[in-house]
């Protein structure tokens, strides 16, 4: 997994936490690279799973609302630090119908080594988009949270629901643009 | 924060960079190499270019030079195919008529397809020689401002004998314009001209029409065009016409090359102009030609009917000088002139006795053959004028291959035609006639 997801991880902790929290959560978890990441590494991906674990234990907050929340914080980041991300997409259901074969192309040209989730959509109607998560990862309430960043940034009346295919490998995502 | 916590995160942080370093210097090492190798592969695909390019300059100057032979064999073999078929067609003229031991009429009838024959093998010799020079780009046009009604004149001279054996009637609406001059190669166009009436005669039927049409002039284009009253050509045998060596029709019965429209559609091109036919099976064919003329080039109304063309009547009594170093060749035009009836004939085989003869007879007409040993022929020419009394004289040049451009030269010079050798007798009979203005 790239060193960005870790190292935002941790700015977020630190933030909506404190840096103490960061602290604990990687002295609690039993980390190879030993909590030192830096944006452009590449690091094995169990140890976000421990330290959204350790941080739930801590928080008390469940890991599935944690890594939603953090989906949601990563799209804002994403648009910081990449503000050339969403350009030429007007829309939630044009961005999301080219990430496959327009975003995550560009990542696999920047980084040949990223072990990136797959999303298949459904042509579908101007007004439902269906979206289908695949993964080893099982990260589907990051992307969920991503998908909601998403929607926010284009601050479009959109409702979202999702659907389980198995477990959190494999996840439906339904858009729907509501009246307004 | 305590420090502890603060030690941590300052290790954690200094792991971090070290790594992002290590990256760095890795990526760094990565895009060098891959750079690396793009110049090795520019680099060879520069080598490759140059390589093929190589090949591609050496295909082009073997395939430069293979032409450059084919075009020098075709002109030397061209040569020595019409050295012996002037001594088959000169022999052949002379047994024709022999008025001492004239022929019995079934060698006559032999004779004559000999000397069809040859005439026939000559002309293919000479016209795939023209071909074999157009397509080798060795042909060069000298375009001089042509009065086409004169050239069209001259040309329907030429085919009215032949014109009048058939019973066709030749009429020159062209001869209705007062004026019509354009740039062009006069020999040029004179051979298309001849090319399109003589196929116009040929391909005719017997006491047909052969029609030039009053010339149009449109759009800066000067079209000239050709009618006979023939068997005609189909829709098919129309698109091949201009073909090497495609004869519609008639191949069996009309004799001739197969490739003097191919010629003349070369030439027609060479001079920016295009060539072009209609045709109704049955009725007859419509060549046409249009040329590029300037708008005052073309002055229409002037003479009102259109003139039949009669073939001229060859008169006069008079002297020739004939300068040639082959005794068969002096034998030869001599007694073909006595025998014209009109003409005397003083053979010179060089160049300083025919001076000597110049002076002492001052002849009407001189032939010099171009390549007499000793004195060069402009040369010769030069003497000659300086005699008063031939300032005037036509001297005609003889040579087997003058090209244009010498011919223009000696032209300048002061000679009044040139004729290829072998010399073709009506060719010969009928620049005496109009050079001593019979």
């Amino acid at each position: 997994m790239k060193g960005i997801v870790f190292s935002e991880f941790l700015e977020m902790v630190e933030e909506k936490f404190s840096p103490e929290m960061a602290d604990a959560i990687i002295m609690a978890s039993d980390l190879p690279s030993g909590g030192a990441y830096t944006s452009v590494g590449t690091y094995h991906h169990s140890e976000i799973v421990q330290l959204v674990q350790k941080l739930s234990d801590s928080s008390t907050i469940p890991v599935a609302d944690l890594l939603n929340a953090f989906g949601r914080h990563l799209f804002e980041r994403f648009l910081v630090l990449y503000p050339q991300l969403t350009n030429g997409f007007d829309n939630s259901f044009d961005f999301l119908r080219h990430l496959e074969d327009h975003i995550h192309r560009e990542v696999q040209k920047l980084y040949p080594d990223a072990d990136l989730p797959h999303f298949s959509y459904d042509d579908g109607t101007p007004d439902r988009l269906v979206l289908e998560y695949r993964s080893r990862r099982g990260f589907a309430d990051l992307a969920h949270g991503l998908i909601e960043g998403c929607i926010q940034h284009y601050g479009e009346p959109i409702s979202l629901s999702r659907e389980s295919l198995d477990g959190t490998v494999k996840v439906r995502f339904v858009l729907e643009r509501r009246d307004t | 924060m305590d420090s502890e916590l603060l030690q941590r995160r300052f290790d954690r942080e200094r792991a971090a960079r070290k790594q992002a370093e290590a990256l760095l210097e890795q990526k760094s090492l990565e895009l060098y190499r891959a750079n690396e190798d793009l110049r090795k592969l520019a680099d060879n695909l520069e080598n490759q270019v140059q390589e093929r390019t190589a090949e591609l300059v050496r295909a082009r100057d073997e395939a430069l030079q293979a032409n450059r032979h084919k075009s020098e064999f075709l002109s030397r073999m061209s040569h020595e195919l019409r050295t012996p078929m002037n001594s088959i067609l000169g022999f052949s003229q002379l047994l024709e008529s022999d008025p001492v031991d004239p022929l019995t009429p079934g060698q006559l009838e032999s004779l004559n397809e000999i000397t069809r024959a040859g005439r026939h093998l000559l002309e293919l010799i000479n016209e795939v020689l023209d071909l074999a020079r157009i397509e080798s780009g060795r042909l060069n046009l000298n375009p001089e401002e042509v009065d086409l009604p004169e050239l069209l004149d001259e040309c329907l001279s030429l085919v009215a004998p032949m014109a009048e054996q058939r019973g066709i009637r030749l009429v020159n609406h062209f001869a209705e314009v007062s004026a019509c001059r354009l740039q062009a190669d006069p020999l040029r166009l004179r051979q298309i001209l001849l090319n399109l009436l003589s196929n116009g005669v040929k391909y005719n039927r017997e006491g047909g029409l052969l029609e030039v049409e009053r010339p149009q002039l449109h759009n800066g284009k000067l079209s000239l065009a050709i009618r006979d009253t023939g068997l005609g050509i189909d829709p098919a045998g129309l698109q091949q016409v201009f073909e090497p060596f495609t004869r519609v029709g008639e191949e069996h019965t009309v004799e001739g090359t197969g490739i003097g429209l191919t010629i003349s559609k070369r030439l027609i091109e060479m001079m920016d102009g295009e060539i072009g036919a209609e045709s109704t099976p049955g009725e007859g064919s419509r060549f046409w030609i249009r040329l590029p003329c300037p708008d005052d080039g073309l002055i229409l109304d002037g003479k009102a009917e259109a003139e039949p063309v009669e073939a001229e009547e060859p008169t006069a009594r008079f002297r020739v000088l004939y300068m040639d170093d082959n005794p068969a060749n002096l034998k030869l035009v001599d007694r073909l002139l006595r025998r014209h009836g009109d003409i005397e004939t003083i053979p010179a085989p060089g160049a300083e006795l025919g001076l000597e003869l110049a002076t002492a007879h001052l002849p009407d007409l001189i032939l010099m053959d171009l390549d007499l040993p000793g004195i060069d022929a402009h040369e010769t020419l030069h003497r000659i004028r300086q005699n008063p009394g031939l300032l005037e004289t036509p001297v005609i040049a003889l040579s087997a291959h003058a090209p244009p451009s010498e011919q223009k030269r000696g032209l300048e010079a002061g000679f009044h035609a040139y004729l290829a050798t072998p010399i073709r007798m009506d060719k010969l009979v009928s620049l005496l006639d109009e050079l001593l203005g019979a």
